[in-house]
């Protein structure tokens, strides 16, 4: 009985861990690939409603994987965190400030999340400054990872982290060179017809 | 034209149905090889240190001949039980009769 009660607690902690790890994979993708959708990114092979689609799923994906990750971490007996501490930042009485940061990288995703659901009641321009939020959601998702996590000291944490910061860094350059804007010419607004140019009366004169 | 706009809308389907799957199963498989691995390569949090002390304590106060069934009860003590005084084997002896 004990050892059924102690291997359950371990195995709730492994599977923090799993998912904590594979949480922060999938944001990255996930933000990665919002990061290059922005830039109306197409490829010959790959119709840019796949890219929408998978930026959709991977991010379900995500969340859900986030979910596990809360829950088992609650869970979890060894340290007794508040449920409220889990949506309400620095409210945790074990690691306060990484904790902190998992709550609220967890509630602008939420932000994220539910405004994209509602994005045809919100309207465009509500929805797209929610989705800002997600390029804050991301990088203190990956702080408190590397605070919070047990695996942050060793090698292969850190390789992981420097690979998801890399990818995010190589999106965000691919997006401020605009490399896509001469491919995309649908990218550009529509500009209305110049008007003639009509000489001022008193040049004339 | 409308056919080839179709089976391009059919490929990129199939490919996203592909994408969701492999990502999936992909997320799964990592999220439980990390669990093995950390398993493997880090002790469990809790009952590693008590079941470090238990078994320190049972191998200099039981008999040798009963180790091996001592110690896999060992590692099921409470963390209050651990403690280096000499209660402790009294406290061992219950441990052992209750399983």
């Amino acid at each position: 009985m004990a050892v059924a009660a102690a291997s359950s607690t371990n195995v709730l902690w492994f599977i923090t861990r799993g998912t904590g790890v594979v949480s922060l994979v999938l944001l990255t993708i996930v933000m990665a690939l919002g990061v290059a959708n922005v830039r109306r990114l197409r490829t010959a092979s790959i119709p840019r409603f796949v890219l929408d689609a998978v930026h959709r799923n991977a991010a379900l994906l995500a969340v859900s994987f986030v979910a596990v990750h809360v829950i088992t971490t609650l869970l979890d007996p060894y340290v007794s965190i508040n449920p409220l501490a889990a949506v309400v930042p620095f409210a945790s009485a074990y690691k306060p400030l990484w904790i902190g940061l998992g709550a609220v990288s967890l509630d602008l995703l939420f932000a994220v999340m539910i405004t994209s659901l509602l994005r045809r009641r919100l309207g465009h321009r509500v929805w797209r400054a929610t989705h800002w939020l997600a390029y804050g959601s991301w990088p203190v998702a990956l702080f408190h990872s590397l605070g919070a996590g047990t695996d942050a000291s060793s090698r292969w944490m850190l390789a992981l982290a420097a690979g998801c910061t890399l990818t995010v860094l190589g999106a965000v350059a691919v997006r401020m060179s605009g490399t896509y804007e001469a491919d995309e010419p649908a990218l550009s607004t529509p500009q209305p017809p110049r008007a003639p140019r009509v000489s001022p009366s008193w040049s004339s004169r | 034209m409308h056919r080839h706009s179709r089976s391009a809308r059919d490929r990129g389907l199939r490919m996203i149905a592909n994408t969701n799957r492999w990502m999936a199963g992909t997320a799964l498989a990592a999220t439980g090889a990390i669990a093995i691995y950390t398993a493997d390569h880090y002790h469990a949090h809790t009952t590693s240190s008590a079941a470090a002390t238990t078994t320190a304590v049972q191998s200099s106060s039981s008999s040798p001949s009963t180790s091996t069934s001592s110690n896999s009860s060992s590692a099921l003590q409470a963390p209050s039980s651990t403690p280096s005084s000499s209660s402790s084997s009294s406290s061992g002896s219950v441990t052992s009769g209750g399983s």
